[in-house]
């Protein structure tokens, strides 16, 4: 049994599914995010409602009482399968690699040298490229369905599309407690504070360092309708332990900060 | 090229978008929904393409795209260049 909600498209009261209303909520929502950036981009995104209601409503003369996620699905693939629904496939994104061929001369000494050093040269330009390319195309944002505090070491494993956030976790803390990383905390929570949290699917894409493109939005908004569990929500004892580790590591700096203040203050 | 084909469709009668689709779709031409509507919306700002609502007696209201004289124009034009594509194509064909 399935909650039922009534929406009235364009005049035709139709029975929807509650998650098939909200995948397709979802996906005119991020149509019309993507459109309006562009010239005349709402009316775009207004047709392809129109185009929605008039899918849904040739279902519904065929005699389906009910929609449910399948046909809204279907709804989807008709018509946000295209990837250049704007026409921009612009060649942008791809990293085209340079295959270069390297004949090498073993006669002389001189050239294999000059040859390792374009080979070094190379493989720099390369992770340049590589790292600019990441950066470029990569968003940080702090996951918010994967956290224990805030969702910044989830974030960053993301970002960097390196392993499990575990270790960045673990990491973090086992640098603060040898004293390396004595600012780790105060860096953490200002991250806190300053980054934004993966909330809407374009923010996803981002972070994955995806194109926004309606294809990929399409599918990103198919994967969210997978429920979204919450990870170490109720890990409420190892909340504590971060909390008084970044404390004890707080607490030199106001240590630090008061003698100093108090010095600057005995002088003047 | 598809606009070509769209503006030839609309020559004869005008058009709204599921008819466009099924068109294009029994003349084989294979096109994806979504490139359709930024396609319609910029012929239309280049003035090539007019539309206009009309309530339908069932389901929701339809736009309704025609060609405009300026479209008519353009689409002499193209077809004049189409022929003379074609000609060059075929006479090296054969």
């Amino acid at each position: 049994m399935k909650k039922n909600i009534n929406i009235n498209l364009f005049g035709t009261l139709y029975n929807i599914d509650e998650d098939a209303y909200n995948l397709l909520e979802n996906y005119l929502q991020s149509m019309q995010r993507y459109f309006a950036r562009q010239e005349g981009g709402e009316e775009v995104a207004d047709d392809i409602e129109h185009r929605v209601a008039e899918l849904l409503w040739q279902r519904h003369e065929a005699g389906m009482t009910a929609i449910n996620i399948q046909t809204v699905k279907e709804i989807i693939d008709t018509i946000g399968n295209a990837e250049q629904i704007a026409g921009d496939n612009k060649e942008g994104g791809q990293y085209a690699k340079n295959e270069g061929q390297y004949t090498r001369n073993r006669n002389s000494f001189k050239e294999n040298f000059n040859q390792l050093a374009d080979d070094v040269d190379r493989l720099a330009r390369d992770a340049y490229d590589k790292g600019r390319q990441h950066v470029r195309t990569h968003r940080f944002y702090r996951c918010a369905d994967d956290k224990v505090l805030g969702g910044v070491c989830s974030g960053i494993a993301k970002y960097f599309d390196a392993g499990d956030p575990l270790i960045w976790r673990l990491g973090a803390i086992a640098l603060t407690l040898l004293g390396v990383g004595l600012p780790l905390p105060i860096i953490y929570i200002v991250m806190w504070l300053v980054t934004p949290a993966a909330i809407t699917p374009e923010d996803r894409l981002r972070q994955q360092g995806k194109e926004v493109t309606p294809d990929n939005l399409a599918q990103q908004v198919m994967d969210d309708t997978q429920p979204i569990v919450v990870k170490n929500e109720n890990k409420g004892c190892l909340k504590a332990i971060l909390i008084v580790i970044a404390i004890c590591a707080i607490m030199p700096f106001i240590f630090l900060f008061s003698v100093w203040s108090k010095i600057l203050f005995n002088l003047f | 090229m598809l606009e070509y084909c769209i503006m030839l469709l609309l020559h004869s009668q005008p058009c709204y978008a599921n008819d466009i689709i099924q068109r294009l779709r029994e003349a084989e031409m294979i096109v994806m929904e979504g490139t359709l509507y930024p396609l319609l919306s910029r012929l239309k700002n280049d003035g090539v393409l007019g539309y206009e609502w009309r309530e339908s007696t069932q389901g929701p209201p339809r736009k309704y795209y025609t060609l405009t004289a300026d479209g008519e124009e353009a689409l002499n034009q193209l077809d004049a260049s189409w022929e003379e594509i074609s000609r060059t194509v075929n006479f090296l064909k054969n």
